[in-house]
């Protein structure tokens, strides 16, 4: 077997971890209680894929390979009296006293701290139920004080005791515009500098490009968080499809990054989901394989706000499910790539890998989503995301200039080094990413 | 009672947050400075009961402190799910106002300093051969300008010339012959061609190379160009034998 554990941590995480496995549940043919639905005598996905997200106890009950980390009591004590109390143990849902007050450094090293030994003992209790541990699945913000700090905390510690198990996140991005909490800049540059070499892939999502999303394509006019958590577990959901159903092309956790990260630091792939629009909307619009692959290049079905046409592609990875064909898929990538504004590195081989699942999409229950026969999930590693690490970066520096609420990081033990140390590595990246753009060859013929 | 979800913004943030209606309101004040960076005694707190409309009621203004009750708890305050809680800065000399949007020299890395990092793509590059440290790659790029640098003996400003192996047969005039700065290395072939098949009029930006109407003028490197008696192609020639 070729288990996955899946670590959700902070409010963000947690809640979208719920989206998460609702939809997991759903889709695999289990009961929120954790027992099969009605008239199916196997969990559906296959026996192996399915035995990667959830573990299986004597009763014939179904357990999510899954643990919820959170330093304050309120969102974890919703899991636990919400509809799928029953689906968890309660030692899957951990939850402190104190939380991190939208503070790295309670996060990391006070408040963070004292939970740390307990979690990785928890951990340690899972991944010895596996039989081939393949790695970890994080879900965490970026912005948020126990996202940012402990989640960095633990993924520290995961390569210290799990050393060379693949480690991939879904992590929440700030948006462009409005921040969630005024060093919501902060936060995002430090966890970012502490966990750059211990992720191997993350795929971000930032709030505000869902919110667009929700608003243009669902019709909903004020998104609150369970909408745009609901959409984003459809999209987990597709990147995890084809580890989690047995199927033609079945992936592995490690394949991402070979597939998708040229150099370890540069493992921010861009992801984009189509098709995104609602019940009304449904009967309306056709969902050829051609129209949501070309949907997947426009920027209106990106998870992050950035623009690929002024950036090249080092790798791109299309994932299908559904009512696909081989034939199909072909002509349509054929087609993506002979854009002009789709752009290669050209010092190092870029290709477009395919991966189809054929278990369509599963709508959920009250979701705006409509359900479709057919999905796919790009994830495309471009250099046109160093946009998003350079306004985060120009934001942080308009504080660290007047040294604004440092104090609240140095109360809490972080030494103000950390501060300008982790900035630096995030200009190392963005020049890392200018340098990954740089040299083509062949150069341009006419001017 | 239970946890609410409210909205909480001010001119820097905005988000959903869970607040208890047990917590006292100094309690409230402070988690809502955490959030905003406005403190406490400067927060003026704004309740729009309907989240998206323009209507509020100041809940707590900083410059009445004595109708401010702070043993009073959160469930006092009325709040309903989904309503916003705004919260303004009192202070007339706050810093926040500058993080808006004012222009600060950002932190910049130089060049030196990003060559002597270790784990950077450009080490990456360099001790793996790729791109421009290529070897292969530099002598294809050699063996380029050679080329070019015997093409360019071929040639002199004023020769009639066409232009073959990038997009069909296009003739011209050669106007230019040199190196230019704002292009890569090596030399370049300026061409006045008879017809509008070219890029610009014999600019590269704001710089003149020579001149010549719009859309008539390219810059190719000299191996692509081969001069010689190459008199203007009449468009209509293939129609007569028709």
């Amino acid at each position: 077997m070729r288990e996955v554990v899946s670590i959700n941590v902070g409010q963000a995480g947690c809640q979208i971890g719920n989206a998460c496995w609702e939809l997991y549940s759903q889709e695999h043919g289990i009961r929120p209680d954790g027992f099969l639905q009605e008239g199916l005598d196997k969990p559906k996905g296959g026996e192996e894929g399915f035995s990667t997200f959830f573990s299986e106890t004597g009763s014939g009950k179904y357990v999510p390979r899954a643990l919820y980390v959170d330093l304050e009591p309120n969102v974890i004590d919703e899991v636990k009296t919400g509809k799928y109390s029953e689906l968890f143990h309660p030692e899957q849902l951990i939850s402190g006293k104190e939380d991190a007050a939208n503070n790295y450094a309670r996060g990391h090293y006070t408040i963070g701290r004292e939970i740390l030994d307990d979690v990785t003992d928890r951990i340690r209790r899972m991944t010895d139920q596996c039989d081939g541990l393949q790695g970890f699945l994080f879900t965490h913000s970026l912005g948020g004080g126990t996202g940012s700090g402990f989640g960095s905390l633990l993924l520290e510690q995961l390569s210290i005791d799990y050393g060379k198990k693949s480690k991939l996140e879904f992590a929440v991005y700030p948006a462009p515009q409005v921040s969630t909490s005024v060093v919501e800049p902060y936060n995002t540059v430090l966890t970012t500098h502490t966990t750059l070499e211990h992720a191997d892939c993350t795929f971000m999502v930032d709030n505000e490009a869902i919110y667009d999303m929700c608003r243009k394509n669902l019709d909903i006019a004020r998104p609150s968080f369970s909408s745009l958590n609901s959409l984003i577990a459809q999209v987990v959901s597709s990147v995890t499809a084809s580890l989690r159903f047995d199927g033609s092309l079945n992936v592995d956790l490690n394949e991402f990054q070979t597939n998708l990260v040229p150099y370890p630091r540069i493992h921010f792939p861009l992801v984009s989901y189509a098709p995104v629009f609602s019940k009304n909307r449904a009967n309306h619009e056709s969902n050829s394989v051609g129209e949501i692959t070309a949907s997947c290049f426009e920027p209106g079905n990106q998870m992050v706000k950035c623009d690929p046409r002024q950036g090249k592609y080092m790798a791109n990875c299309l994932l299908y499910r559904g009512d696909v064909v081989t034939r199909d898929v072909q002509n349509a990538v054929a087609q993506a790539k002979s854009k002009k504004s789709v752009q290669l590195v050209d010092w190092c081989p870029t290709g477009f890998k395919i991966g189809i699942c054929y278990e369509p999409p599963t709508a959920i229950q009250g979701s705006e989503l409509a359900s479709a026969n057919r999905a796919v999930c790009m994830l495309s590693n471009t250099t046109a995301i160093a946009e998003a690490w350079r306004r985060i970066d120009k934001k942080f520096d308009l504080m660290y200039s007047k040294r604004a609420f440092v104090h609240w990081y140095v109360g809490e033990g972080m030494e103000e080094g950390e501060f300008t140390e982790a900035r630096e590595d995030l200009a190392a990246l963005e020049r890392d990413y200018i340098e990954v753009g740089t040299d083509s060859f062949p150069e341009e013929e006419e001017y | 009672m239970s946890d609410i979800s409210i909205y909480v913004t001010s001119d820097l943030t905005s988000s959903e947050r869970k607040v208890s209606p047990q917590w006292s309101l100094k309690y409230f004040q402070e988690r809502l400075e955490l959030i905003t960076g406005i403190p406490v005694k400067f927060q003026t707190i704004q309740l729009y009961a309907i989240s998206n409309s323009d209507k509020f009621d100041v809940l707590i203004d900083s410059s009445t402190p004595e109708a401010y009750k702070a043993n009073t708890d959160v469930s006092s305050l009325g709040l309903k799910p989904f309503c916003r809680i705004n919260v303004e800065d009192s202070n007339p000399d706050s810093d926040l106002k500058d993080l808006i949007d004012s222009e600060v020299k950002g932190f910049e890395m130089t060049e030196e300093e990003y060559q002597k990092r270790n784990n950077t793509v450009l080490k990456w590059k360099q001790d793996n051969k790729l791109g421009r440290f290529n070897p292969d790659a530099v002598q294809e790029k050699q063996q380029r300008s050679q080329e070019d640098a015997q093409a360019v003996e071929t040639m002199k400003v004023g020769d009639r010339c066409r232009v073959m192996r990038i997009q069909g047969e296009r003739r011209g005039t050669i106007r230019f012959i040199g190196e230019i700065s704002q292009l890569d290395d090596g030399y370049w072939v300026g061409i006045e061609f008879d017809e509008p098949a070219g890029k610009n009029n014999g600019s590269i930006g704001d710089q003149s190379f020579f001149q010549c109407k719009p859309k008539h003028g390219s810059f190719v490197r000299p191996a692509k160009v081969e001069v010689g008696d190459y008199p203007e192609l009449d468009l209509f020639s293939d129609d007569e034998e028709l």
